[in-house]
């Protein structure tokens, strides 16, 4: 049941009347009912019971942890656990990897998607429900979290339903309390969460799928453009997944927020970073920040006595894993290998670079800061070349062909778009950087004007929305 | 020199800051570009000939924390 889909937009009022309506000891099982609804609506039967497995093996593994004190114990219950839910992804996500390798061959030449054609399993939340309970055994095991006595609400935390099918990946600590709390009704967080939820919406329907509209043409046959078409499909694309995602997570934190529940923000402006380390901080930020805190610092910690080389290593290594998360696909592994690789050469530059704009004296530079902005979004657009492109070879394409000049299709590839849509486009993006620029306010304008706002919102919504499309991070 | 002094030392030769500065905004701030964490911990493990475990290294929090953990290891 994906967010933009009209069985959302009577889901989510009929759990909010039973929510609202119900006393507080029920609120909680209403929201995990809903929420294992919401999962089964996938209409995918195994989806639920992987949950539900990964949430009593993740539990049990948990409590069992937090009960033993033999250290060698311990251990062995977390490499089980661990083992446990790692299985259970590679089962829904990578079975088709265990076929042998020279089926893995064949898709990875293939013109396809990649390992997912091969196999009729669907993995959509696999990943993030199974990251959470990841994320939840190894803080018990470092003793940075007590295990969660009560089996409901650790279900709960895994399936919140506006969070299970693209994150935010919530830890525990943040998310369980706010689950068991019982906070009074809030007309402020109730108008927050709708405005938020169609802010959303309008991001994605109306800007990220009018994007798709210049990219998806271009992508699906690259060899039949060159230079400029390619270019502008691999801009428009760099948007259209930013407004994508960022749109699912609005609708995300806007629908959690109605049951009076924060989840975290994943993105801050990422494209006005100065650096890719500042990209990704600002990035899927709960995302990044599980690489970091469980892949990165362990292995950087790890290599510690290789200085710099081993800083590099363990850069590369945790961008390889989140290359692999996206999917077993070429295109996704050299993705994450660009990502290492800037940062890991950053390791060795940066120390020069300070020392060279400090020498010039442009280390406050706004000129250096625009230019910083400028190659940090050419260099993450670059690498979304392969993540996007639906083979290696459509990918190495692009990349040779960016550059060669307007193309002979640039004017037809401009016209099959016709005026409406980069008109619509252009207004759409004009108002989405006015109101991050001028931090809109809604809450203080006067309550006429700011009505006027939520009909405009949602008018815009119907009158300009692309007919419906699927988000892009499903797939992961 | 009490532990803390000496700590505080090694910490301005390695990062050029103060200890008490330095380990909090460290263990905060953790991120992809960091480095100064790492380089303190390798000069406390070679200044102390001890070795810190992938558990102690990823929970050290404050200073008070890093004191206890040293101490601890240099008893044992």
């Amino acid at each position: 049941m994906p967010f933009n889909s009209l069985s959302y937009f009577l889901f989510l009022p009929v759990v909010y009347l039973c929510w609202y309506l119900s006393g507080e000891w029920v609120r909680p099982w209403i929201l995990l009912a809903a929420s294992l609804v919401f999962y089964a609506a996938l209409r995918v039967p195994y989806l639920v019971a992987a949950l539900l497995l990964v949430s009593l093996t993740s539990f049990a593994f948990a409590r069992a942890l937090g009960q033993s004190v033999s250290p060698g114990r311990r251990k062995l219950l977390f490499c089980c656990g661990i083992a446990t839910e790692l299985a259970i992804l590679a089962g829904l996500k990578y079975l088709p990897l265990l076929g042998g390798v020279l089926q893995l061959a064949k898709a990875f030449g293939q013109r396809s998607p990649g390992l997912t054609e091969l196999t009729p399993l669907v993995s959509i939340g696999a990943s993030y429900f199974t990251f959470q309970a990841l994320s939840y055994l190894i803080d018990v095991y470092l003793e940075l979290e007590e295990p969660e006595p009560h089996l409901g609400y650790y279900t709960l935390y895994l399936a919140f339903f506006p969070k299970l099918l693209q994150g935010p990946i919530e830890r525990a600590a943040d998310l369980i309390p706010q689950l068991k709390a019982h906070p009074p009704f809030s007309y402020d967080n109730l108008r927050f969460g709708l405005l938020l939820f169609c802010w959303g919406l309008f991001k994605k329907v109306v800007v990220a799928d009018r994007l798709a509209l210049f990219v998806d043409p271009v992508y699906s046959d690259p060899r039949s453009y060159t230079g400029l078409p390619l270019l502008v499909a691999t801009y428009c694309y760099a948007l259209q997944i930013y407004l994508d995602f960022s749109g699912y997570t609005d609708m995300s934190l806007g629908s959690a927020r109605i049951f009076n529940i924060e989840l975290t923000q994943n993105f801050n402006s990422p494209y006005l970073a100065r650096s890719v380390a500042e990209f990704w901080r600002r990035w899927h930020i709960s995302f990044s920040r599980w690489i970091l805190d469980y892949v990165f610092r362990p292995l950087q910690m790890r290599w510690r006595d290789r200085k710099n080389a081993g800083t590099a290593a363990a850069l590369l290594a945790a961008f390889l894993v989140s290359g692999l998360w996206h999917g077993a696909k070429w295109g996704f592994l050299i993705w994450g290998a660009l990502h290492g690789l800037y940062l890991a050469a950053s390791v060795y530059y940066k120390p020069y670079q300070k020392r060279l704009h400090k020498a010039l004296g442009v280390e406050k530079s706004r000129l250096l800061h625009l230019w910083q902005v400028l190659v940090t979004f050419h260099l993450v657009s670059f690498a979304w070349i392969f993540f996007r492109a639906a083979t290696l070879e459509d990918a190495l394409y692009v990349v040779r062909h960016l550059a060669s000049g307007p193309g002979g299709l640039w004017s037809g590839f401009l016209l099959a778009q016709g005026r409406f849509d980069p008109l619509v486009l252009v207004l759409c993006l004009g108002l989405l950087l006015w109101c991050k620029k001028s931090e809109l306010q809604l809450s203080r304008m006067p309550t006429a004007l700011r009505w006027a706002v939520y009909y405009a919102l949602v008018l815009a919504i119907f009158l300009f929305q692309v007919p419906a499309s699927t988000f892009i991070y499903f797939q992961f | 020199m009490d532990l803390k002094a000496h700590l505080n030392d090694l910490c301005l030769e390695v990062l050029g800051a103060d200890l008490d500065q330095s380990v909090p905004a460290m263990a905060a701030g953790l991120t992809w570009d960091t480095l100064a964490y790492v380089r303190l911990v390798v000069a406390i493990e070679r200044r102390f000939g001890i070795a810190f475990s992938p558990k102690e290294l990823l929970t050290i929090e404050n200073v008070e924390d890093l004191l206890d953990c040293i101490r601890s290891k240099i008893a044992a």
